[in-house]
């Protein structure tokens, strides 16, 4: 290759850091306060402005088809559909953690210099395990709309690089013209992208819907059903995922891990551009979940769900290296308001086995960051931050579940299901909005009260 | 907390301490790197970085935000352009018009970087002279033609081939040595 040398020795340093000169951030504080005075101490996080609402809306889409494959679930599940339907998410599940097994290296090692390069093997990775895992149709729509929305954010940030570049105050840097016109091909391509995902899915949505109104008419009977549960997503981004399940003091619960298929599901998060993973590592630790739900019969098939839940999540994000960096703590208190119809697919006394599909609505009660600064390799203070998230929270999650009958009152029940949780456009970064498509297993007790 | 590029700059421009603080902690050290490649003298290198994040703080406004990445690139041209000022002024790049014709010479010697640790390459570029690593550092990690380098120095082109020639003969010749001892 031509000056193949100029690239290799380009390469070498892309990433390439160096300790800060002694007593640099004293100085520029000595300097900036002599000059201006302007270094108030603001402890408060300034709320942004709106985000690229484009995004959102493709986002959206996706989510309403994740809500379309819910309703396919239950519409093949109906009794001339029956054949295979209640193994579907368990199939997607059991073929989905091969595929990513056998993908897994290539998924997990954002920090490996070119961050660009890492995303068609991401892409290649999620690829290929749609194309084993026996995921409905609609959600494998949702997952490439998603994926091609990441394409087409990749396509866009070189061209946005090079116009910052001849906005800086430089005046001598010469910037060639060309990049707009990439920008503007790059918009038209999303939008295009855009329309076409909102009419196929509204087309289905409407299917559906329709078949579950009819089928509520019917319900006549009533049987009311309290369930306690707990449930982790296996969400997650950055380099490791950890587990922290202190939260839990139920003995009776079980949980587990498919970090695997979680990372490769991370390609989808649109938010995982590969320049910021240089500078910054985010671990988003499991989302962990407790709740309480009561369940009621609308007929010997169908059932209506809802209840209380809180959900607990924890972040950690370091950005800059060892001497000079910030490790920012993120502790979010969630509690939600799930809403979910379910259908029993086959059951007899011991048995029951169904799946549910809905949705829920969080309110963040409590959101904090601690970050401690380490600037010339000392630790030189820990600020304790408020966030406020006053967005509401909403997610679809279509689940399989299968309920083991102790007694003719309590049952035991294990659920795994695929979720997606919408932008709420916060700018508290959660494992909702980083990973908004997750793998959950809700694991739980049922009483029925009559 | 996860901390875009975006929410920095908002707070930035509003003269948020911490954001400042944060800025710094994340980016000095790619700064640091950028700054020594030119400057190579450790005082000059920290006079350099004072100025740059005081003009990073006190000229935010006039930046556009563009995306995820848009600051970063726009810190780097601060910096490299600070640098660049910071030679000119102290007659360290007068070094760079004395030039030497180098339409005869038929093959350039490359130095091939592949294998050697990229603090290593950082140590060999510092300790080139300052025309040198100037043009070498525009040439290669500005992607600069030797046009536009010329334009920037106030040289003539074939003088940045020139010591873009000189640079990269000195650079293979310290590769060769370092990978002959290690």
């Amino acid at each position: 290759m031509k000056e193949e040398w100029k690239y290799k020795l380009q390469r070498s340093l892309a990433d390439y850091e160096q300790s800060a000169p002694d007593g640099l951030w004293e100085d520029i504080q000595k300097a900036m306060s002599a000059s201006a005075g302007v270094m108030q101490d603001a402890g408060k996080v300034i709320p942004l402005p709106g985000k690229n609402r484009t995004k959102v809306v493709a986002l959206r889409i996706a989510a309403a088809a994740a809500c379309v494959a819910c309703g396919v679930g239950l519409y093949l599940s109906m009794p001339d559909h029956d054949k295979g339907a209640h193994s579907m998410v368990a199939d997607a599940l059991g073929d989905g953690s091969k595929a990513a097994g056998s993908n897994g290296m290539q998924t997990d090692t954002p920090a490996n210099g070119d961050g660009h390069g890492m995303m068609p093997q991401r892409h290649d990775a999620v690829g290929k395990l749609l194309a084993k895992a026996d995921i409905p149709a609609a959600v494998r729509e949702a997952i490439s709309y998603a994926q091609k929305e990441t394409q087409t954010e990749q396509l866009e940030y070189a061209p946005q690089e090079a116009a910052a570049v001849a906005a800086a105050n430089n005046g001598n840097a010469s910037i060639e013209k060309k990049p707009e016109t990439q920008a503007n091909a790059v918009g038209a391509m999303r939008e295009s992208l855009v329309r076409r995902g909102s009419n196929a899915s509204s087309a289905r949505y409407m299917n559906t819907s329709s078949k579950a109104v009819d089928v509520s008419h019917s319900a006549s009977e009533g049987r009311l059903t309290a369930s306690l549960f707990a449930a982790n997503a296996m969400g997650g981004s950055g380099n490791s995922i950890t587990s922290d399940r202190s939260m839990f003091a139920m003995s009776y619960m079980m949980f587990n891990d498919y970090p695997e298929l979680s990372d490769a599901y991370s390609a989808v998060n649109t938010r995982t551009s590969g320049s910021s993973l240089n500078d910054e590592s985010v671990d988003h630790h499991q989302p962990i979940r407790v709740g309480l739900s009561l369940h009621y019969s609308l007929s010997e098939k169908w059932g209506l769900e809802t209840g209380l839940t809180y959900s607990y999540l924890y972040s950690e994000t370091t950005a800059g290296k060892s001497d000079n960096r910030y490790d920012t703590k993120q502790k979010v208190h969630f509690l939600g308001i799930p809403l979910t119809v379910d259908y029993s697919i086959w059951r007899n006394k011991l048995l029951n086995v169904y799946v549910a599909g809905g949705g829920m609505v969080e309110k963040s009660l409590r959101a904090k960051a601690t970050t401690s600064y380490v600037l010339n390799g000392r630790e030189m203070n820990t600020e304790t931050n408020k966030l406020s998230m006053k967005e509401l929270q909403w997610s679809v999650n279509a689940a399989a579940g299968i309920q083991l009958n102790i007694t003719k009152e309590v049952g035991i029940y294990a659920e795994p299901g695929v979720g997606y949780y919408f932008d709420n456009g916060s700018d508290v970064k959660t494992a909702y909005s980083d990973n908004p498509f997750n793998f959950n297993m809700k694991l739980g007790l049922r009483y029925s009260i009559k | 907390m996860y901390i875009s590029e975006q929410q920095l700059y908002e707070r930035l421009q509003s003269g948020d301490a911490m954001a400042q603080k944060a800025l710094y902690a994340k980016y000095v050290g790619s700064l640091t790197a950028v700054c020594s490649r030119y400057v190579a003298d450790a005082d000059d290198v920290k006079d350099v970085m004072q100025e740059v994040f005081i003009k990073v703080f006190t000229q935010i406004a006039s930046f556009t935000f563009r995306g995820e990445g848009s600051l970063k690139a726009w810190l780097m041209r601060i910096t490299v352009n600070t640098s660049l000022t910071y030679l000119k002024n102290a007659g360290r790049l007068s070094v760079v018009r004395d030039d030497t014709q180098v339409a005869d010479i038929v093959e350039d010697e490359e130095p091939d970087a592949e294998g050697v640790p990229p603090d290593e390459l950082q140590r060999m570029i510092m300790r080139l002279p300052d025309g040198y690593r100037t043009v070498l550092n525009l040439y290669v990690f500005e992607d600069k033609s030797h046009k536009e380098i010329a334009a920037l120095l106030n040289i003539k082109p074939t003088s940045s081939a020139s010591q873009l020639f000189h640079a990269k003969a000195l650079m293979a010749k310290m590769i060769v040595e370092y990978k002959r001892t290690h």
